[in-house]
């Protein structure tokens, strides 16, 4: 298995806490089509 | 142990290998022949093979050990997107008219009331002003304008007036102004254009010349791709940013490297993407075809971008033209992450508001101008129709019964609601993507985990992967 991202930070998991730490370095897949 | 619920295995087609998704957690990985069912034998007792780490999949999150972890992660997923949706920008989108000077044989507002091709009064302009200054004063990050049709930039006196009182009003605001257009009379508009605060302006491209003028001729029957790609060298030279739009079915698609030498000719492409872009849309039925447009031409999306691939294989001169998102994927190849995960694809009253000429109301560029889908007006009176609305605010993956058991619907986000209208005669209904083979044909085209692959990252692991965010 060759990982492809960085695994995430533990506290990612902690849902009071991913906005701050999973938002910061992600994107939304952005359009309505295709 | 077991592999996540939302968990996506994606076979790559031509290595034998398998792209292992968790969209909740934005990872991704690639599996060894062999890996991928020895994963989804886990609650059987099956042995991870020795090419896993089980370090490796609990840390991603492509393992749980219960639906209760499956849940948290879900959570803390909605919990990331939430967040994230908020930092997206409103679009108003208005149609000063839906007449046009083109006559594409493709056009999907044929059927509208020939009534809606007159052109926007300028009290209906400063309505739709006092509409964003009662509903949008305060909104962060601002809104932007954009101008659609019909077609908004037509050389008439009416038109340039129009087209400078939404410029005017915008940048009064702090707003900037998007627009899309067939491209056709640009050069009478560059210059004020220039002087706007405009982001970027869309303009239509559907092949070289002779493919082009057959799909987008001018009402007259005269062509229109030298006085387009006039236009758009012009916009260039006026440093206002292009976003070059093909819309590609099977009677184009095969003429795009013919357009991808022209841009490369042009030096179009030698820009940054801040100058210019582009994008491949899918022609499709939104609300029935087109008089002149034939069914069996159209392609659905695996087939469009599996003919992409196709092509940019036997033309590598179209990599450069286009990057396909693949749902993320072309974003995981340039900087080693995943997109957030996107609970909810459709911005309709939430993230996106549409204006007819004639003060009506819509939720988006799909539905502005449909009868169905008046939501208010905000000439000569603001009135929503609060119920109206409602039905399309709350429509997400969380909201549609089909999508909540949904393993795609993190990366699908319940599609096109005006699509899914059609179909179930409600948006809170599912426009299913085809999730794993877009991932499949994504892992393929820009060739995850070959060291060398064409225009990725060098590496993805350890310590040249890229660390910094790119939102």
């Amino acid at each position: 298995m060759k990982m492809l991202t960085k695994p995430q930070k533990k506290s990612c998991c902690a849902p009071e806490q991913a906005a701050q730490c999973c938002a910061k370095a992600s994107r939304l897949v952005s359009g309505c089509h295709d | 142990m077991r592999l996540s619920s939302f968990a996506i295995l994606a076979p790559v087609p031509g290595s034998g290998q398998v792209l292992l998704i968790q969209p909740l957690t934005s990872q991704a990985a690639l599996l060894e022949p062999g890996a991928a069912g020895a994963l989804a034998r886990l609650p059987d007792g099956a042995a991870l093979p020795a090419s896993v780490s089980e370090q490796d999949l609990r840390d991603a999150g492509f393992v749980v050990d219960s639906e209760a972890d499956d849940r948290a992660l879900k959570a803390a997923a909605i919990s990331g997107w939430t967040a994230e949706a908020e930092k997206t920008p409103t679009q108003l989108l208005v149609v000063p008219s839906f007449g046009c000077n083109l006559a594409c044989t493709y056009c999907y507002q044929e059927t509208f009331d020939p009534a809606g091709a007159g052109l926007m009064a300028p009290e209906v302009v400063e309505a739709f002003f006092a509409y964003v200054d009662r509903h949008h004063a305060l909104e962060r990050p601002r809104p932007f304008v954009t101008l659609f049709g019909g077609e908004p930039l037509r050389d008439t006196p009416a038109h340039r007036d129009r087209v400078g009182r939404f410029l005017d009003g915008a940048r009064a605001r702090g707003l900037q102004v998007a627009a899309v257009t067939n491209g056709h009379d640009l050069a009478a508009f560059v210059p004020t254009l220039a002087s706007g605060p405009v982001k970027e302006v869309q303009v239509t491209l559907d092949g070289p010349r002779s493919v082009h003028d057959r799909r987008r001729p001018h009402a007259s029957g005269a062509g229109t791709f030298d006085r387009i790609v006039a236009g758009i060298d012009d916009l260039i030279a006026a440093g206002i940013p292009v976003n070059l739009r093909v819309v590609a079915d099977r009677e184009n698609l095969d003429a795009l490297p013919a357009l991808a030498a022209l841009a490369t000719a042009k030096g179009w492409l030698d820009l940054p993407s801040s100058r210019f872009k582009t994008q491949i849309g899918r022609n499709y039925e939104l609300f029935g075809c087109a008089s002149r447009q034939r069914r069996e031409a159209l392609f659905d999306r695996v087939e469009l971008w599996a003919r992409y691939l196709e092509l940019s294989e036997a033309h590598p001169e179209l990599r450069r033209f286009h990057r396909p998102r693949f749902h993320g994927i072309g974003h995981l190849a340039e900087t080693g992450e995943l997109p957030a995960p996107n609970f909810d694809a459709c911005p309709a009253t939430k993230k996106e508001w549409a204006f007819g000429p004639d003060g009506k109301l819509y939720g988006c560029t799909a539905t502005v101008g449909h009868p169905a889908h008046v939501l208010g007006t905000y000439h000569p009176v603001i009135a929503r129709d609060d119920r109206a609305v409602e039905a399309w605010r709350r429509r997400s993956t969380l909201s549609i019964p089909a999508c909540r058991a949904c393993a795609l619907a993190p990366v699908c986000g319940g599609g096109c609601g005006a699509i899914a209208w059609d179909r179930d005669g409600t948006p809170l209904a599912p426009d299913c993507r085809p999730v794993p083979d877009l991932y499949a044909l994504g892992a393929r085209y820009y060739a995850l985990g070959e060291p060398n692959r064409s225009g990725a990252a060098p590496s993805l692991q350890g310590d040249d992967r890229p660390t910094g965010g790119s939102a």
